[in-house]
């Protein structure tokens, strides 16, 4: 029987469409529990934070957009709940109107693992606080760079700034050794741009696995500490969290994307040899012709 | 005798225990460092100062707990109270090129940067604590924070601006003379007109996006630089063409470059304001809508033009569907691969940036694109000398290449 | 009106770039304010330029409304839609828990969530019709596409460690790390200098009024 092999090569969307979603479907409802290693990238965001001493002050910059909250949302957690075990005090911002809700409830989420994880209570204005949205674009983090509170003037609740105690200390963004950008798009140039260059504060760099292959040439010219890029990132991030500080409810929401993704990437490797199969033979046979 | 015993011992235990605060203060002593300087921190807003001072040799055999203490006073005769805290072997000059350069001698100083009020003088002294003792020297220095008006430390930038600003003059002069410059072939570029008479040939529309940002980006006006082009074929052609738009200012933009180009080719009356239009400023509300559209008018030609995020792929397939040509060009590099494997023709970084030199044929133009090539050929010696450098710098003479490596850093 | 139309702006783009030009080489406080100040004035602008884009929205969608155009339907949603969002802004306000962020979060949200979602299958069809070893360089993107693929999922980590430690260097995972930060590193580096000298340009073209198509014309 002869196969046909321009219509292997012109194989209906739909069906591709429909392969791909059982093979998301399927490993989500059923986690493979595959392992997972962590990489250099990752521990470079993870080590920046370690090196801290407890009770240091850390930025942590929410600047993703509401469509890309399932890859950013598992890493974010991680990395915000790593710096509160290890004492830091958290003080989150958003350069996006978008960043307002979502860090809300980033940080609400996190409070309530940490205190599962724990046993302990956090408490606002003192352990950490959200600032929520800033506007101004690269303007506010200039702003940043001169006037802390005076740029910020409110936390996302309405609170003067000045009233919250884990500002006190806080007058530029100097006082800051370390911040973490959680981004899905390139908003990390402006942070490097005018946050890293004008004030020396070193950028650690979370975002979309999409974002993550242009983030290494910062990476290697030593303008970002580390990348956490896409569940991937995220799934090692989790580890080395869960392997630290010993967590009684382990982090997993990243490692079980990564099951689903795992699944899919072979799925689509096959459909690739698959097209090379049909287009290879369909040139034999044309030659033969 | 027992009572003599005991008191023998209590001597003795004090001797000891007196020998050891003898060597930790003896210690402390060593460590105090032989000069001290203050000076305004350079290429500051005039927040702060720096005090330096010259590394001890007896660092090594510090303990842990032993750190320098910078005091601070606002006059000589007042109290000094301890400001900042540094490691032993924290702070080196040679940490902070910014404010030091490159030179061999920053490794043998220790540096704190003071955050004071501008425009005042203070007073410093540099001492050794190990927690409980802390001994300073005698020598007092002073300095004041100052507004430094020029940020020297970015020199290096400007005499590259500077260098590009006088190649720009250089080939739109040259160009002037000469008009017919070599430019080699971008084939993305030339597939314009073959997309626009497709298009017409068809009797269908052209679709054309300027992509994620505002006209503030480059590439957004880069983009509308070759829309003016493409406005122009299609106005000649008399097709319709389509730009929604996912900014306000943009779209007001594009609709003044696609009126004058229907006005220049004689055409004013076929200019339809309504095909410019705005369609929301979220990124995937703009992307549902632009899929929709093509989906419902399939256009016989699309162009993607200018920085695009995740919505790259998500328009490039849909275009594809519809059977259009697609010529894309971005100077996002997260996206470039998602248009390469969905479109006909791909614009890459700079290509998009040369391409209304390229359209319009205009010499001077067309002369300012040498500009870039010349500032990459410079580019290309230099990191290759610099690689050279760091590869063997051992042997070269270790202040020239700090210096050479100091003019070439970003800092 | 040429002069109203090109020579003041022109002169407003000199001034305005000479500006931000000298800002960066200054470290005064002064220098930052004019930067900042000329941000906030860009975002005053667009803001009122919003206005422009409801109004444009409002007519490309009623106009299709009233002629009953193929799709209508879609632009009457969008107008229910954009009447809904901003009554509800006006009245009860945006803060958490009002009707416009109960929408926001709940159909905006989802929505937009949708959208991204389907890249996983149209990377999978683009993947399937694109990725065909035609030429060597062709070739060679499969493979790499391949390897970088298997190498960012535990499955081609735990394929990996099937192989001795003597042969680390071809474990999958270890490819797809060298790749990330040699080549893929480099070439992007290389399109990164390429588009920073050629913005470089385009700004100094864009500055000193050699390079004006932007305003309208060639």
């Amino acid at each position: 029987m002869a196969i046909n092999y321009d219509k292997m090569l012109s194989i209906d969307r739909r069906i591709v469409y429909l392969i791909i979603a059982l093979a998301i479907a399927v490993p989500t409802i059923h986690p493979l529990n595959l392992p997972v290693t962590v990489t250099p990238d990752v521990r470079g965001v993870f080590d920046e934070i370690e090196k801290l001493e407890p009770g240091t002050p850390i930025l942590i910059s929410v600047d993703y957009e509401p469509s890309t909250t399932p890859e950013m949302d598992p890493m974010s957690k991680a990395v915000i709940l790593h710096c509160l075990l290890r004492g830091l005090k958290v003080i989150g911002i958003s350069y996006l109107i978008y960043g307002s809700g979502i860090g809300e409830d980033l940080f609400n989420e996190v409070e309530k693992i940490y205190e599962e994880a724990t046993g302990k209570k956090l408490v606002y204005g003192r352990d950490y606080c959200y600032l929520g949205y800033k506007p101004g674009d690269y303007a506010m983090i200039i702003g940043l760079g001169e006037d802390f509170k005076g740029t910020c003037k409110q936390d996302n609740y309405g609170k003067s700034v000045y009233e919250l105690e884990i500002l006190k200390p806080i007058k530029t963004l100097r006082d800051f050794p370390l911040m973490i950008d959680l981004h899905d798009d390139s908003y990390i140039n402006y942070w490097i741009i005018y946050g890293n260059e004008r004030t020396g504060i070193k950028i650690g760099s979370c975002c979309t696995a999409v974002m993550a292959t242009g983030m290494y040439p910062f990476w290697r010219a030593g303008q970002i500490t580390g990348i956490v890029g896409g569940l991937k990132g995220g799934s090692e991030y989790e580890k080395l969290v869960n392997e630290k500080y010993n967590l009684k409810r382990r982090l997993k929401q990243a490692r079980a994307g990564m099951d689903a993704q795992s699944v899919i990437h072979i799925v689509i490797i096959l459909f690739m040899l698959l097209g090379n199969f049909a287009f290879i033979m369909k040139t034999k046979q044309s030659k033969k012709q | 005798m027992k009572r003599l015993l005991l008191v023998i011992l209590s001597l003795i235990v004090i001797i000891i225990m007196e020998s050891s605060w003898a060597r930790d203060e003896f210690q402390l002593q060593q460590l105090l460092p032989e000069k001290i300087e203050a000076r305004d921190t350079p290429n500051d807003d005039g927040s702060s100062v720096l005090v330096v001072w010259s590394k001890s040799e007896a660092e090594e055999m510090a303990p842990e707990n032993v750190q320098y203490v910078v005091l601070q006073a606002d006059s000589p005769d007042k109290r000094f109270e301890p400001v900042k805290y540094v490691g032993v072997k924290e702070n080196l000059c040679s940490d902070n090129p910014k404010y030091f350069g490159f030179s061999e001698k920053n490794k043998h100083w220790h540096f704190a940067e003071l955050f004071v009020p501008m425009n005042k003088e203070f007073f410093f002294k540099v001492g050794v604590t190990d927690g409980t003792t802390t001994i300073t020297g005698a020598q007092i220095v002073s300095a004041q924070a100052r507004p430094n008006l020029i940020a020297w430390h970015k020199l290096n930038n400007f005499v590259i601006l500077i260098m590009m600003f006088a190649f720009v003059i250089l080939f739109y002069n040259l160009a002037k003379k000469n008009p017919n410059m070599f430019i080699r072939k971008i084939a993305g570029l030339e597939a314009i007109d073959e997309a626009v008479g497709r298009a017409t040939e068809m009797g269908k529309p052209i679709m054309y996006l300027t992509g994620y940002y505002d006209i503030s980006e480059i590439s957004t006006i880069c983009s509308v630089n070759i829309l003016a082009h493409v406005a122009s074929k299609a106005a000649q052609y008399r097709t319709r063409i389509i730009v929604p738009s996912k900014w306000p200012v943009a779209m007001s933009v594009c609709q003044e470059v696609v009126r004058e180009a229907y006005t220049n080719a004689g055409r004013p009356d076929e200019y339809n304001p309504n095909d410019i239009f705005f369609i929301a400023g979220e990124q995937f509300s703009y992307t549902a809508a632009v899929d929709g559209l093509m989906m419902r008018e399939k256009p016989a030609a699309n162009f993607f033009l200018g920085t695009f995020a995740a919505e790259s792929l998500l328009l490039a397939e849909a275009g594809s569907m519809t059977g259009a040509i697609q010529i894309a060009g971005t100077d996002s590099t997260y996206q470039i691969p998602f248009f390469v494997v969905a479109c006909d023709y791909c614009l890459i970084g700079e290509e998009l940036y040369a391409a209304s030199a390229y359209l319009s044929r205009e010499p001077r133009l067309l002369g300012t694109l040498k500009t870039a090539d010349t500032g990459k050929i410079i580019m290309t010696i230099l990191l290759f000398i610099g690689a050279l450098m760091i590869s063997f710098h051992e042997w070269a003479p270790s202040e020239i290449f700090m210096y050479i490596k100091h003019f070439f850093t970003v800092l | 009106m040429e002069f109203w139309k090109k020579r003041i702006p022109l002169i407003i783009v000199f001034l305005a770039g000479l500006t931000m030009i000298l800002t960066y080489y200054s470290s005064r406080k002064e220098a930052v304010e004019i930067l900042t100040s000329y941000s906030k004035w860009y975002q005053i602008i667009a803001g009122f330029a919003l206005l422009l884009g409801v109004v444009s929205l409002g007519q490309v969608h009623i106009a299709k409304i009233r002629k009953l155009k193929s799709g209508w339907a879609y632009s009457l949603i969008m107008i229910i839609a954009f009447l809904v969002m901003s009554i509800s802004g006006f009245i009860w306000g945006i803060e958490k828990g009002t009707p416009f962020m109960w929408i926001f979060e709940n159909v905006t949200t989802p929505l937009a969530s949708t959208v991204f979602s389907i890249l996983a299958f149209y990377i999978a069809s683009a993947a399937y019709r694109a990725f065909r070893a035609k030429s060597f360089e062709a070739s060679l993107m499969l493979a790499a596409a391949i390897l970088v693929m298997v190498g960012r999922i535990p499955f081609g980590e735990m394929v990996s460690r099937l192989l001795p430690d003597s042969l680390y260097f071809l474990r999958i995972d270890v490819i797809t790390q060298w790749l990330f930060r040699v080549p893929v590193a480099a070439a992007k580096r290389a399109i990164l200098l390429g588009i920073g000298l050629s913005s470089v340009t385009m700004s100094l073209r864009i500055i000193l009024g050699i390079e004006r198509t932007y305003m309208g014309g060639e």
